[in-house]
């Protein structure tokens, strides 16, 4: 709890901005890709994730994590020892597994995977599926993730939003952004 | 009513832990006991006990974490029943799904039987035991004693903090969502001392067979001591014992009277109900990715000639999710062990085919694959799988 | 990444945030907030949805412990005041009542968790101007989605106020609660307050109103104190 309270502090004690502005057009997520969003989104970089919002990342959000390596815990949610470490050579089952059980440990309950599929990444095969779950207080949230394993590294983009009003008001948009990946030359 | 959040009902600190043990109030033997039909007197402190406790139990039940199978709570009501009549009547089951080893039996007659422990007892008579110990803590109120002394000092800490201050603190991100309130409650040595006695006396009266009251105990010591410490036995940390218990249990055992028609362990009986929840249960073992323990149960169930291709499947997981050096050979080979069965998992021909697909033998998963979809047609990863066919049967055109 | 993990898990903590709204002392920052297009008419439908509060104790560890029988009581006397203070309105206010239907129920249920999602947002984004997203300055815009429509169905209310209360009181020889960070090293002592309150217009489930208290009103179990918290909540309210 301390350690929570003590971002909290961090964050809300008048540090500059954290956020800064996503406009519409092609940006460039990390060194694997970039998107081009239709809309404003307000963004918090942290070089390896990237946090999209328009709203507040608790109604909805897109995060862009890129190039986890092997043995990196995929979502990096605690210091827990069973947080599951991506390997490389992990199946798409397993990487949904992993992703599931790091936010079933971020708090989020009754995370239900749905409808793996393969899917493209920019012009990369990649995959797809779907979350049902409820934050700690019961508010039903739906979120969609893609990813691809690129050069042994691990690339997802994960949109979550509150189930109602939130999540379906910027699934088109969402979609249009994974439509819109374009990977770097050099990959 | 529809206010009280779960995660911030885990925090309800009427369930007060002590830390560092405070020797309970009661001193010589036995205080007020609870008989049928018990209620407190409104305006009393236990009196508000219950009422969180009664909230509480609202949560539990809309919580998603409870498994509602009618076979496997209308027998834990038969062997609590037959434990003690008194209470059957009031005695409200709940068997959650938390992959720990719990029972705790609340001060309004909420029993919480958590899914960890319906792996980790062998028998009827194992099971009557760990139930007998709880039904003694609740018949001598000794969670009423620890809050009303908690009250008095300005000691009160979260219910879950026990188990971080013992240094997990990995429980508390999934238990404190599930209002695991009224079970996280550590009792004193003295209340243990008498849960122990009352519970042994329960369950030996009911005819159970007392050789087996130590040997629950005795696995979580031995899983305990598989695993490093951060990962503190939540139920052990809860129960302390002064180290005489599995001593004490053992020669009460030798000194009990058999009865005329023999002693019950009930093996067969337990297996029956508890069988077709195990993959479940096995399931939920293994994403807690603590292998040392998990490993200690796979051998158990076997010692204990549980299904074999379950064995050997979940034998085979646990080598994928360790991942360690010659792992994935190991699991290769026991996920062929596995399907050796004709009741083999449809995820043993998944998990093999993948095996297969990664190391270039893409034959050879193709019926595999086949297989998996054949038996489960309804897969969430229908979609994925039959890509792999389909890439396979390409890669050899 | 943890950082980030973090920062998004840090704002759902609701019993953190409240602390440290206390703790920080507002700027003066806008409090009340109102949609543009909204005109307060004569005589409207007013569906009092119930008073979504928890009340807790705070203990010399600095974790708050809910209280079940303090939330039962404060719950009360809090609707009870509600009802008194918005008589004085010419609208008609109409009591929520549960739905007999599981399912609708739910719906409901989860209309009221999103409200407390959304106007803790707004919350934070009024007593912090740092942490509002450069999308969302200068306008308001948040909804509780078209689904109220079901509200707006079974009573025919044109509007929906919601409340939302949680609450602290230093249980008795506590000691201080000491904030040990490395940025500040202030002490607090008492309880802290946190509520705020919306209107939602039932039709589209677009929030038109928008006010969060900020005094500490006292101890919300007892009559005087739930009475000035509510006059607070609903100061200047467009009805």
């Amino acid at each position: 709890m301390k350690i929570i309270w003590v971002g909290l502090v961090f964050l809300l004690s008048g540090c500059s901005s954290t956020y800064n502005l996503v406009e519409p057009g092609q940006v460039a997520v990390c060194d694997l890709y970039s998107v081009k969003p239709s809309i404003r989104w307000s963004e918090i970089n942290k070089g390896d994730v990237r946090l999209w919002t328009v709203d507040g990342a608790q109604l909805e959000s897109i995060r862009f994590i890129s190039g986890i390596r092997e043995g990196v815990s995929i979502m990096d949610i605690t210091e827990e020892k069973h947080e599951t470490p991506f390997r490389a050579n992990m199946s798409e089952s397993e990487l949904v597994d992993a992703i599931v059980d790091a936010f079933s440990l971020s708090g989020a309950q009754q995370v239900k995977a749905r409808d793996l599929r393969p899917a493209q990444f920019g012009n990369l095969e990649g995959f797809r599926f779907e979350l049902g779950f409820m934050n700690e207080d019961g508010l039903n949230k739906e979120g969609v993730v893609i990813g691809t394993i690129v050069d042994q590294s691990l690339y997802l983009i994960i949109y979550t939003g509150t189930k109602i009003h939130y999540f379906p008001m910027y699934a088109s948009e969402f979609d249009n952004i994974v439509s819109s990946i374009k990977i770097q030359k050099n990959h | 009513m529809i206010c009280l959040s779960l995660r911030q009902l885990s925090a309800l600190f009427f369930c007060i832990i002590l830390i560092g043990c405070q020797s309970s109030p009661s001193t010589n033997g036995k205080t007020s006991t609870v008989a049928r039909g018990y209620q407190p007197e409104p305006d009393t402190d236990e009196a508000g006990l219950w009422l969180v406790m009664d909230q509480a139990e609202k949560d539990l039940i809309t919580s998603g974490k409870l498994i509602t199978d009618v076979r496997v709570t209308e027998y834990l009501r038969q062997v609590i029943c037959r434990l003690s009549n008194d209470i059957c009547e009031d005695v409200r089951i709940y068997v959650v799904r938390i992959p720990y080893f719990n029972a705790t039996m609340a001060p309004n007659g909420v029993m919480q039987i958590w899914s960890g422990l319906l792996l980790r007892t062998e028998n009827e008579a194992q099971l009557a035991y760990i139930l007998a110990h709880e039904i003694a803590h609740y018949r001598y109120q000794h969670s009423l004693q620890i809050f009303r002394q908690a009250k008095t000092t300005a000691n009160v800490l979260a219910p879950f903090q026990v188990v971080t201050i013992a240094g997990g603190v990995s429980y508390v991100g999934s238990l404190a969502q599930i209002g695991a309130v009224g079970t996280l409650m550590k009792f004193s040595r003295d209340h243990e001392r008498e849960a122990d006695n009352g519970g042994f006396e329960m369950a030996v009266a009911a005819g159970y067979n007392p050789h087996e009251s130590a040997k629950v105990w005795e696995g979580l010591e031995e899983e305990k001591d598989a695993l490093d410490e951060s990962a503190p036995s939540l139920f052990l940390s809860t129960h302390p014992s002064s180290g005489e218990r599995v001593d004490t249990l053992k020669q009460r055992a030798i000194a009990a009277t058999k009865p005329g028609n023999g002693w019950i362990t009930g093996a067969d009986r337990y297996n029956e109900v508890i069988d077709p929840l195990r993959f479940q249960l096995m399931s939920d073992e293994l994403r807690l990715r603590r292998f040392p323990a998990t490993q200690i149960l796979l051998d158990r169930a076997a010692d204990a000639g549980l299904r074999v291709s379950e064995i050997k499947f979940f034998q085979a997981e646990l080598y994928s999710a360790r991942a360690e050096k010659d792992d994935t050979s190991k699991a290769e080979a026991a996920y062929r062990e596995c399907l050796k069965h004709p009741d083999a998992p449809p995820e043993a021909y998944r998990e093999l085919a993948m095996i297969y697909m990664k190391s270039g033998r893409g034959q050879q998963a193709l019926p595999l694959f086949e297989n998996y979809l054949a038996q489960k047609p309804d897969a969430f990863d229908r979609s994925m799988v039959k890509a792999y066919i389909q890439r396979i049967d390409s890669e050899d055109n | 990444m943890t950082t980030i993990e973090r920062f998004t898990h840090v704002l759902a903590v609701f019993p953190v945030v409240f602390i440290a709204v206390a703790l920080f002392g507002c700027a003066q920052t806008q409090v009340r907030q109102k949609a543009d297009h909204y005109e307060p008419k004569q005589s409207v439908s007013v569906l009092l949805m119930p008073v979504d509060i928890e009340l807790s104790a705070l203990t010399a560890g600095g974790v708050r412990e809910v209280r079940a029988d303090w939330t039962e009581k404060a719950k009360i006397l809090v609707s009870e005041a509600l009802r008194n203070q918005l008589q004085q309105h010419d609208d008609k206010l109409l009591d929520y009542v549960e739905p007999h239907d599981a399912e609708v129920l739910q719906e409901h249920t989860q209309i009221i968790k999103l409200h407390g999602v959304v106007g803790t947002t707004i919350m934070i984004h009024s007593l912090f101007p740092t942490t509002v997203p450069p999308t969302k300055k200068n306008t308001f815009e948040w909804s509780l989605g078209e689904d109220v429509s079901s509200l707006r169905e079974t009573t025919g209310a044109d509007y929906g106020l919601f409340v939302y209360i949680r609450d602290s009181y230093a249980t008795a020889g506590r000691k201080a609660l000491i904030v040990t960070s490395a940025l500040l090293g202030i002490g607090v002592t008492g309880g802290t307050q946190a509520g705020f309150s919306t209107l939602v217009d039932l039709r589209d489930g677009s929030v038109v109103w928008f006010n969060v208290i900020r005094k500490q009103t006292g101890d919300l179990r007892t009559e005087s104190a739930a009475y000035s918290a509510v006059e607070e909540l609903i100061e200047d309210i467009p009805l």
